[in-house]
């Protein structure tokens, strides 16, 4: 990363605020228990025997396996990537320890926890500090720690890794997975739902506001491991819950696959507010290496009065293919959408989001911002669908996207269907660059032309922005100051 | 034979087409050529983004006969002071058109009498190799060589508006594919109205307009369609601006029928303008489809598209727009608005306004809106003692003006309001 006191002021800041590299990419260099690359039926009961699960789940990962055979991969989205070889990626990687994992943070491979550290989350320090935040990480395919779980407990909520909850929950996991992405979903929430290895379990339980926020940190490691998370959140009738997630990858030159699969479900009067931030490793300048983030984001208002809110900074992966969604199945029932995509050098994202209204009197907000630098490749793509008995539904849609750059592309698809005479919807998108003039006015009063970026940038995306929770703001700050240093001149 | 077949059966009607043995070498090469297209592509499914919204099922129940040559009796209602010229089945009828008085530099006539057929042969047949035609372009295409060409000569102002009534006469089931070149030289000017009137019986229409529009020349094209249920009309205009040049559309279409006019404008060369007002009504089961496509392929172009659509009974309306900005094409400012009404519990709207930008000094917008009658204007009007009905008529009405507005002509408007939309 360029130190901006070494910086010499070039006739293009535009292109080496661009240059920047990307700061999380380090290896952590620890024994993985991993499968050699490879899927099949064998590998699929393998992952099912290793995570000692019950019968139904084995024989839903083998349902959807098999009906994943059936599928193609899908090629509608505005991307370029060259094709996946399914069996060149290993499917099971997890840190080497105790048999069943670890049962404290003491247990907890130093060098595991040192990585966390340099990602910024001293899982340590977080226990000394006034409790904020609860944090659940995966690292690799398995969870490794998850924090305050003791607090959450008094609470009544249920905060750990997927594969726990399998074991001490059976019951709560059979009834709900699935239950908003069928495995039949799509093809990635298919292949997700047939090896996927861990991820994040959440329930909070009648009338329960969670008293801190809940956090997941992602961390793919080894090489040519795809990872393939599960995230479920169940919110009982009048609880509310906020739930962070984010995501680091290391330096590798081979493209590595993410394929996630989250399932949220808000029952009557429950509100789930979920925030990403997702800054998974590009690839570099020349578009070499980096994630495809290929992931299956949905939640189900399923009760009256309910309330989904997701909101969502993309700055990192080569290639990003995901559009968190809301089924607004009760009546009164809210959902939100704030977006925040980033792309430069040659990534790719084509992300945007799904409101179908279905209740009655169902409100959606839609707020996307999208910024493309270097050679990227920026799309939004949202529907809206009002379906025949939802009456006095609502929507309004507003996407911009600001260019940086003649070599970039900004793109804009949505969709809005209305079968009800009373859906009010609206959409509005504008395209632009960021103004010579704007760059000069503060330029005029002595701000560097990377401030000025940052500047102008930060006040495109604020609307988003503020969604945020405080800590997540001022990483997501940062992020994008990063991810575009040297881009403007 | 299942529903899908019948249109099979047109399939292999058109690929006929392409075996007739003709005597000149390039229509043999590109009907060949076309014939492969429509093989490569097959019929349109709802499964291709293009057709996502498109019900096929009501074209798909009949087969579609070549519609023979047929006398009418007289022409419907023309714009005053226009030339009139009568396309009955895709065939020119001189009987009933007024193109004697044509001023000089204009020349309407089939391609092959055309005195300019070879280089205008190959302006078109340049730009389909350049842009393959899918499959109903295709269809239509193989019948190039029978074409109405419009020209108006370089530096020639067309005073009087031309009136080109696309009639559908026939007896029975028919298809007919009348096709129309339309080209305007340098510094050029002329206002063409184009309107479809068709007969009780069943039809498909299946047009492609070739539209040229040389530089600095300003060419103004109202197309309207007012379709009854048992017509269906498929019409594709692909249109070239040349620098400095401005074209403006206005596409009308109403009705209980299935109508797709899909715009392909390409903006060529820098300063090209094109505008496109349009505003669809549906009516019973009508389907009002509305592809756009504009094309900024050159810095400094300027493109405004503009649709209203008003939806009543259990009709369905489509605005599929595009605005795609090339790469290096810079300078460009692209505007696409969508508004539409629903007037019925079964009405429906699709819209789907497209932005694709790979150039940076851009200024691009497009919105959309879709809601029902305001409650509050309709009881303001009736607690003023006007009927239900009348206040519901006005406010449609007031809604739809604002694309009537865009027509500076007022004897065109005239014959709009009075004859087109009644």
């Amino acid at each position: 990363m360029t130190k901006r006191s070494e910086k010499v002021e070039t006739a293009d800041p535009i292109e080496e605020f661009l240059a920047q590299d990307y700061e999380h990419g380090f290896v952590t260099d620890i024994e993985t228990d991993a499968l050699p690359p490879g899927l099949s039926e064998e590998v699929v009961r393998f992952i099912s025997a290793k995570k000692n699960e019950p019968e139904f789940l084995l024989e839903w990962r083998l349902k959807a396996y098999r009906h994943w055979l059936t599928l193609e991969e899908p090629k509608w989205a505005h991307v370029n990537y060259p094709k996946i070889d399914f069996n060149a990626i290993s499917y099971y990687s997890a840190p080497k320890s105790k048999t069943d994992g670890p049962k404290s943070l003491d247990e907890v491979d130093p060098e595991l926890l040192k990585t966390y550290e340099k990602l910024g989350i001293p899982l340590r320090e977080q226990k000394r500090l006034a409790g904020v935040v609860a944090v659940d990480v995966v690292f690799d395919s398995v969870s490794i720690a998850t924090t305050f779980r003791e607090t959450l407990k008094e609470a009544g909520v249920i905060f750990c890794s997927f594969a726990e909850a399998v074991q001490d929950y059976p019951e709560l996991v059979e009834a709900h997975l699935g239950s908003v992405v069928s495995y039949r979903d799509n093809f990635y929430a298919a292949l997700n739902a047939a090896v996927f290895s861990d991820g994040s379990f959440c329930y909070i339980p009648e009338g329960v506001r969670c008293p801190m926020e809940l956090s997941t940190y992602f961390r793919i490691n080894a090489a040519n491991t795809g990872q393939f998370e599960r995230t479920l959140i169940i919110a009982e009738p009048g609880s509310y819950v906020s739930y962070l997630e984010g995501c680091t990858a290391p330096m590798r030159d081979e493209n590595q696959l993410h394929a996630a699969v989250v399932e949220l479900i808000a029952k009557e009067k429950a509100e789930i507010k979920y925030s990403t931030v997702q800054n998974w490793y590009p690839g570099d300048k020349d578009g070499k290496g980096g994630i495809y983030n290929f992931v299956t984001k949905r939640g189900d208002c399923r009760g009256d009065h309910s309330k989904i809110s997701w909101t969502q900074i993309e700055t990192g992966s080569a290639v990003t293919w995901k559009y968190p969604s809301v089924i607004l199945r009760g009546d009164h029932s809210v959902g939100e959408f704030y977006s925040v995509a980033l792309t430069n050098n040659y990534q790719q994202a084509d992300t945007g989001t799904k409101m179908i209204h279905m209740g009655k009197h169902t409100k959606s907000t839609i707020i996307s911002k999208g910024i493309s630098a270097g050679h990227s490749q920026n799309a939004y793509r949202g529907l809206v669908r009002v379906a025949a008995k939802a009456d006095n539904a609502r929507n309004f849609t507003q996407c911009d996207s600001l260019l940086v750059g003649s070599k970039c592309g900004a793109h804009t698809f949505p969709y809005l269907e209305a079968r009800n005479k009373t859906a009010k919807l609206e959409h509005e998108a504008t395209t632009s660059k960021i103004g010579e003039d704007q760059l000069f006015y503060l330029a005029q009063r002595g701000i560097s032309a990377d401030d000025a970026v940052s500047l102008i940038v930060n006040g495109f995306c604020k609307e988003v922005l503020n969604e945020l929770p405080m800590e997540f703001a001022v990483e997501a700050q940062k992020l994008l100051g990063i991810n575009l240093e040297g881009s403007v001149g | 034979m299942s529903a899908n077949n019948l249109l099979e059966h047109y399939k292999a009607q058109r690929l006929a087409l392409a075996q007739k043995p003709t005597n000149a070498d390039w229509l043999t090469s590109f009907t060949e050529n076309l014939a492969q297209r429509v093989e490569a592509y097959g019929l349109p499914t709802r499964q291709n983004e293009a057709w996502k919204y498109t019900r096929l099922d009501a074209l798909a129940k009949h087969e579609w006969p070549a519609a023979r040559k047929q006398a009418i009796a007289a022409l419907p209602s023309s714009v005053a002071e226009s030339h009139k010229v009568a396309l009955v089945n895709g065939m020119l009828d001189e009987a009933h058109s007024t193109i004697a008085d044509l001023p000089t530099g204009v020349t309407i006539c089939p391609l092959t009498q055309h005195p300019q057929c070879e280089t205008i042969k190959e302006k078109v047949i340049t730009h389909y190799t350049h842009n393959q035609p899918k499959f109903f372009k295709a269809c239509s295409l193989f019948e190039i060589e029978h074409s109405l060409v419009i020209s108006v000569d370089a530096n020639t102002v067309c005073e009087r508006p031309l009136h080109l009534h696309n009639l559908l006469h026939a007896d029975e089931t028919a298809s007919s594919h009348p096709n129309v070149i339309i080209l305007l030289g340098e510094n050029a000017a002329a206002t063409v109205v184009e309107s479809f009137h068709a007969n009780e019986q069943q039809h498909f229409t299946n047009q492609v307009v070739t539209i040229a529009v040389e530089k600095n020349a300003d060419l103004t094209y109202i197309k309207c369609a007012n379709i009854a249920s048992q017509t269906h009309c498929v019409t594709s205009h692909e249109v070239m601006v040349a620098r400095d040049a401005r074209f403006n559309a206005h596409s009308l279409t109403q009705g209980a029928g299935l109508v797709r006019f899909e715009w392909n404008v390409a903006l060529n060369e820098p300063n090209a303008f094109a505008s496109i007002n349009g505003l669809f009504r549906g009516l019973g089961k009508g389907q009002l489809d509305n592809p756009i496509l504009i094309k900024h392929k050159a810095a400094n172009t300027q493109s405004v598209v503009n649709y209203r659509g008003i939806l009543d009974d259990s009709s369905i309306g489509v605005f599929n727009g595009k605005v795609k900005v090339y790469p290096d094409a810079q300078n460009i400012c692209a505007q696409m608005q969508n508004n539409n009404l629903l007037l019925s519990e079964r009405a429906e709207i699709d819209t789907k306004p497209v932005l694709e930008i790979y150039a940076d000094d851009v200024k691009c917008s497009h919105g959309t809106t879709v809601g029902e009658l305001d409650e509050d204007a309709l009881f303001f009007l009736m607690s003023r003692g006007i009927d239900y009905d009348t206040a519901r008529a006005m406010l449609v009405d007031a809604f739809a003006h604002s694309i009537y507005d865009t027509l500076f002509d007022s004897t065109i408007r005239q014959w709009l309001e009075n004859d087109y939309a009644n």
